[in-house]
């Protein structure tokens, strides 16, 4: 076919490239029209098309007829082989089961309890916020410290000793 | 025991154990020590038992103290305590609340109808504060009051 000419002009040799393509159905547009056209007047063509058809059919029947790897076939190892199953602690269709919300409930208890009996116990301070203070006597007070305690004085009119002018040292 | 009563005992014994928590919780327990000492000028005996507070009674211008009493309350917070002291006089103690880590006390000192004192503090835990003043013999009485919770 080398070398032919059809009657629009076009080369054999031109148009060889996009016989596949043709063949394949993969050629649009002009470029059909012009293999076309060129294919009702070229034998030589023609037969290179159905040359090229066969070849495809002969492949895809091949294709076809050669029997796949029968993946069904294979038996793929147990699951849990390629992921350990996890551990499930709680899963959500148990919860008719009542111990797990039992033990649930007790771990949360004996949390709670463990925290009072660990809880620091504050170093006892004598320091003393007096917030209200209210007598029908005199009262003193004198405020405490780390060492010192505080002392609320109440100056009590029945006490004899007191009149003496004796109370409480603030030192 | 089919499921549905599975259920419903889990349920009830669950909320009973949270709920009791929680009162468990909320009333704290609270112990108060009142100790009743009477300090005189007369003599200088001061009572071995009075420990730790027999340095603290120094500072006062009195040359004797006696241990009357002592009064260990276990309580809790909203709880009234009485004490009845020598003399007919009174002691209520009302610890109202925890404040962080101090508690919260109402002290009152009744002598009959006479209101001696009535003042509200706050405690830190394990403090002692001392009272004193109330007429008793031929001294007075002087209180101290310890809270821990």
């Amino acid at each position: 076919m080398a070398g032919q000419i059809s009657m629009n002009g076009d080369r054999c040799e031109f148009l060889a490239p996009l016989l596949s393509a043709y063949a394949d159905d993969e050629l649009w547009g002009a470029d059909r029209d012009r293999v076309g056209r060129h294919l009702a007047e070229c034998g030589a063509c023609r037969a290179t098309l159905a040359s090229y058809r066969l070849m495809g059919e002969a492949l895809r029947d091949a294709v076809s007829a050669a029997p796949a790897r029968d993946f069904s076939a294979i038996t793929w190892p147990p699951r849990r082989v390629l992921t350990p199953p996890r551990r499930v602690i709680y899963h959500p269709s148990r919860w008719r089961d009542p111990w797990p919300v039992l033990a649930g409930a007790a771990a949360l208890i004996a949390f709670l309890v463990g925290v009072q009996l660990v809880r620091p116990v504050a170093r006892p301070s004598n320091t003393v916020e007096i917030e209200q203070l209210d007598s029908a006597e005199s009262v003193m007070v004198i405020p405490g410290d780390e060492e010192r305690m505080t002392i609320i004085w109440v100056f009590d009119a029945k006490d004899q000793t007191e009149s003496i002018g004796q109370g409480p040292a603030s030192g | 025991m089919n499921r549905g009563r599975w259920i419903r005992t889990g349920l009830i014994l669950t909320v009973a154990l949270i709920s009791s928590a929680v009162q468990a919780w909320s009333q704290s327990p609270v112990r108060l020590t009142v100790e009743v000492i009477q300090a005189s000028r007369n003599g200088n005996a001061v009572d071995p038992s009075l420990g730790k507070l027999r340095a603290q009674l120094k500072s006062l211008n009195y040359s004797s103290y006696q241990l009357l009493a002592s009064h260990p309350l276990a309580t809790t917070i909203g709880a009234k305590q009485v004490v009845a002291l020598p003399g007919g006089k009174s002691l209520d103690l009302f610890p109202y609340g925890l404040s962080g880590e101090t508690l919260e006390l109402l002290v009152t000192i009744t002598d009959g109808t006479r209101r001696l004192l009535d003042t509200t503090f706050r405690l830190s835990n394990g403090g002692t504060i001392l009272v004193g003043g109330p007429a008793h013999g031929d001294g007075v009485l002087i209180l101290a009051i310890t809270g821990s919770f």
